[in-house]
């Protein structure tokens, strides 16, 4: 390992790596924003330079919206008299991604399989192809809402990244995983950042997990079980889990004007299925049913992986404490995979 | 962009009809010479269409595969998108992506006997799989079709069901309305589906059928078709929800974990009864 060169960037330095990087290519980070009335604090991926740059909590909102935006047009319509043509627009721009931690980045690759099959989604791929991804690692849990090691995630997994960043005394060690990381390395190398070794890094404190992966069957077999009723009045259907989790992808598709925009949706919420003739869930337990088993169960069931990363912002914004975790526990007991 | 998968083709209104109070159908051609050429479908697909500025809908195509130069849709009014669909006339345009999902498996019906019920709107899906059997007549055993509607005012294609009905030779056709819908002059029954199937005792012998309409009346149907001894495996439906994409991806058309525009919307009652609910 000592062989490949590492960079280490200082706390004081690293605005100004930052804006240097930016001024080659794009730089999406985690910044805090004050809300506009005084609130509270918002976090989120933003280009930089909007907020003040914080690589050290979790983001309110996931990495989800650089690659599905919130809400974007996906085509739109030119009318004259004699016909009406449709334009589609292209994201196309090549950005980094900096310091994403390996919830997000999993996720995100997850979400390829749902983007990628049968039909390929080339909004997705467009911006996942031109995303040069730094993956912030994380040696030690956030804090007591990380549960990435219940579901198959690696916290410090840094193959498929293009560099990799650890927290270090007083700063960050960067380095190159792949040549797309190269833009990186170059600006870092500029601004003068001292030459370190590549560390070693070893998760800890990632303990007490639950096995979520391989019940995936199991769950299917309750879907019909009572305790779906017993955790319905937890969940009073905001939908605010879905926004802040990063492999939520249901959308909408709307016109607005001469644009066709798609946007997040929400499966809590009762017009997610509502037709004129019909309504699938018209109970709360049904769709909160829906959200836990399309993550838990039909995901894993069709594309082969478990739909959430355990990152753990459900927990944090769920105006009820609805805990997943303890439901994952009681409904892996119910299902008898666990005792 | 290589491909936008959402970029629909554009389409013409060539034709309107009132079908009820609430529904039209809307004959449909390509703008483009090339499109209409390149277009194929099999029955019981469905597209996503919109008028430019209201939204995408989901219709089924409403018209046989061998009609080459047009596709017919019907729309009842509900809500936005499809109100939008109301105020066009002759000469608009519409979009089109699709076709999408499944179909009937009408090849192995060949030599069948084959039953199609359908309720209200619900023949819609239903109208190209009949056209197509008349068609093809020789190739079917028995032909029968039940239709059903609220009240008289309420069947759809008219004409065309009135036709069927007249057909003796042809196929032998059951209409109905509920109770409490029939006008004075009505020659039809007035009844529920599943005592007029109860009636008929149907031959489960060498039989397929086809069923579409509400929720509720399918269900009632395929449970009486069960009694009354056919195999779930030949029971047909066309499933109806809520979808954006199309494609798999807005994940909001699913059963568990199947995708009701990717796997469906054509499922055999078998494989609805292994679906875990959410289905009625």
């Amino acid at each position: 390992m000592s062989n490949k060169k590492a960079y280490f960037i200082s706390d004081d330095k690293l605005n100004g790596f930052i804006e240097s990087l930016n001024e080659k290519v794009p730089v999406y980070v985690p910044q805090r924003f004050d809300r506009a009335d005084g609130t509270g604090i918002y976090t989120e991926y933003r280009p930089y330079g909007e907020g003040e740059v914080d690589l050290e909590s979790r983001t309110l909102l996931s990495v989800k919206s650089i690659f599905l935006p919130q809400c974007e047009v996906i085509l739109g319509f030119t009318t004259n008299e004699e016909r009406v043509d449709v334009v589609s627009e292209t994201p196309s721009d090549e950005r980094v991604l900096f310091s994403i931690r390996n919830c997000d980045f999993e996720a995100v690759r997850r979400l390829d399989l749902l983007f990628g099959w049968d039909y390929r989604d080339e909004f997705w791929f467009a911006r996942r192809e031109n995303t040069i991804i730094v993956v912030n690692l994380c040696d030690s849990p956030l804090d007591d809402k990380c549960f990435c090691h219940w579901v198959g995630v690696d916290p410090v997994a840094t193959e498929l990244a293009d560099c990799a960043m650890l927290r270090a005394e007083g700063g960050y060690i960067i380095w190159r995983i792949s040549e797309r990381g190269d833009v990186v390395i170059d600006v870092l190398d500029k601004v003068g950042a001292d030459e370190v070794d590549v560390p070693e890094v070893e998760a800890k404190g990632f303990d007490n997990a639950i096995e979520v992966d391989g019940s995936h069957n199991a769950l299917f077999e309750i879907f019909t079980d009572e305790i779906w009723k017993v955790l319905e009045p937890s969940c009073i259907g905001c939908g605010i889990c879905t926004f802040v989790c990063p492999t939520c992808h249901c959308f909408e598709i709307q016109d607005e004007g001469s644009k066709r925009v798609r946007f997040w949706d929400y499966c809590t919420g009762y017009e997610f299925t509502r037709t004129e003739a019909h309504q699938p869930r018209p109970r709360q337990y049904q769709r909160y049913r829906q959200r836990v088993m399309h993550k838990y169960s039909y995901y894993p069931r069709r594309f082969g992986v478990v739909g959430c990363t355990g990152c753990g912002r459900c927990i944090s914004a769920c105006p009820q404490n609805v805990d997943i975790r303890e439901d994952i526990v009681r409904l892996l007991k119910r299902a008898k995979v666990i005792k | 962009m290589v491909e936008n998968i959402y970029q629909p083709k554009m389409m013409r209104v060539i034709e309107v009809r009132d079908e009820t109070p609430t529904i039209k159908t809307f004959r449909l051609e390509f703008v483009d010479d090339e499109d209409r050429k390149n277009f194929t479908f099999k029955e019981g697909q469905f597209g996503e269409f919109s008028v430019p500025g209201s939204g995408e809908a989901t219709f089924c195509i409403a018209s046989p595969t061998f009609w080459r130069d047009y596709i017919e849709i019907t729309v009842k009014e509900v809500r936005r998108a499809t109100h939008a669909f109301h105020l066009l006339d002759v000469g608009d345009f519409v979009t089109f992506r699709g076709p999408y999902g499944n179909w009937f498996p009408v090849d192995d019906f060949y030599g069948k006997n084959v039953m199609v019920i359908g309720g209200g709107i619900g023949i819609a899906p239903l109208r190209g799989l009949i056209h197509r059997v008349i068609k093809e007549r020789k190739k079917f055993g028995d032909f029968c079709i039940i239709y059903a509607a609220r009240c008289v005012e309420e069947l759809v294609y008219k004409e065309e069901v009135y036709g069927w009905w007249e057909s003796d030779d042809i196929c032998n056709t059951t209409l109905c309305v509920d109770p409490g819908g029939e006008t004075p002059d009505w020659r039809g029954k007035v009844s529920f589906v599943p005592p007029v199937l109860e009636q008929m005792k149907p031959s489960p012998k060498n039989g397929v059928v086809v069923v579409c309409g509400p929720p509720i009346m399918i269900r009632l149907c395929m449970e009486k078709l069960v009694e009354l001894g056919f195999s779930p495996d030949v029971l047909y439906t066309t499933l109806e929800a809520k979808m954006k994409c199309g494609l798999g991806k807005c994940g909001r058309c699913n059963i568990g974990d199947v995708y009701i525009c990717k796997d469906g919307p054509v499922f055999t009652y078998a494989q609805i009864e292994g679906f875990p609910g959410e289905v009625w």
